[in-house]
């Protein structure tokens, strides 16, 4: 037996006996399934991610036009992304992600988490003068009083970067360095921040529980 | 009094209630229903299906498209040689069938040797 062929025995072999890479979760071989043309796992993927990343969205952002715009932009990235790296990561943490990611982006545009003196004061003024969030965020199908429409009542009173910095932790999965770097904060003032924002919410929810 | 008894760490404590806060808060932030009435959603989707359409749906039909094509034609070079090659040999045969020897003409150009005895030349 010549050596090219024993050897090639022995290549297959040693690959059969090498462990085997697990298994992608069941939503990224629909993502995949997606991104090579499947309509179904198209439609399954977009039913499953809209409602949640859609209501970030808006929490975020305040208004419809925008929500809109950041999923839509984020569904466009989802399908062009390479997540080799994140394939541990939900397939939903990783599209909330991009959701925040694009969120961000637009609020920075509106100088909605800008850090200068100047522009806090401005805003500060805005939202004591009611005129931050003009449009008023929407609560349908959250239930009057339910801890629902209560979370979502804190969530919306809480200050842009606070807002920001929670949602980062609670649906990106994020962790304080991440969200000093996104906000570009040392991880202490990130640290204080996300804090801030729990405190609140809990607050909000403790003081309508009595 | 046991190690056991002891009253633990109020830190760790604090710590692990503070865990299980976020924990709860999280879960709950995530269990958020969407703010948005069902028929806005629907849009949306609708709205970024026919986007998926034109972006990945288009293009990956496209691409299998002509791939499809691009096989098709190895498929037809394939036949394409093959023939190629028969007509080939054919045209050989013939060409070497055509250039076979006459034997009448062959005959006629052997030399006469009678005629060659009479004129001397052997």
């Amino acid at each position: 037996m010549s050596s090219v062929p024993r050897l090639t025995q022995w290549f297959g072999a040693a690959l059969s006996r090498a462990p085997r890479p697990r298994a992608a979760p069941a939503d990224w071989t629909l993502w995949r399934a997606a991104c090579s043309g499947d309509a179904a796992s198209a439609a399954g993927l977009v039913q499953a991610l809209t409602p949640q990343a859609y209501g970030l969205a808006l929490r975020l952002l305040g208004r419809r036009e925008d929500a809109e715009d950041a999923v839509q932009e984020a569904f466009l990235r989802l399908w062009r992304a390479t997540p080799r790296d994140d394939r541990s990561a939900q397939l939903s943490t990783y599209f909330n992600t991009i959701v925040i990611n694009r969120c961000r982006s637009l609020l920075a545009s509106r100088r909605e988490l800008a850090t200068e003196a100047e522009a806090l004061r401005d805003l500060q003024d805005a939202q004591q003068h009611g005129e931050a969030h003009a449009a008023p965020h929407p609560t349908a199908g959250l239930g009057p009083g339910g801890p629902h429409a209560r979370l979502h009542d804190g969530l919306s009173r809480l200050p842009p970067r606070q807002r920001m910095a929670v949602a980062m932790w609670a649906f990106a999965d994020a962790s304080v360095p991440e969200i000093a770097r996104a906000l570009e904060l040392d991880p202490n003032a990130a640290h204080q921040l996300l804090h801030r924002a729990k405190l609140a919410l809990r607050a909000h929810l403790e003081g309508a529980d009595s | 009094m046991s190690p056991d008894a002891l009253p633990s760490d109020p830190t760790e404590t604090r710590e692990e209630d503070s865990a299980a806060h976020d924990l709860a808060l999280r879960r709950q932030l995530r269990a958020l229903p969407s703010p948005a009435p069902a028929a806005e959603l629907e849009a949306l989707s609708r709205r970024v299906l026919a986007q998926w359409r034109e972006q990945v749906a288009a293009p990956a039909r496209h691409e299998a498209g002509v791939s499809t094509v691009l096989a098709a034609g190895r498929a037809g070079g394939r036949w394409l040689a093959m023939s190629a090659g028969l007509m080939l040999c054919a045209a050989l045969a013939i060409g070497l069938w055509l250039q076979r020897g006459d034997p009448v003409l062959d005959e006629l150009a052997r030399p006469d040797v009678l005629s060659q005895m009479a004129a001397g030349e052997m």
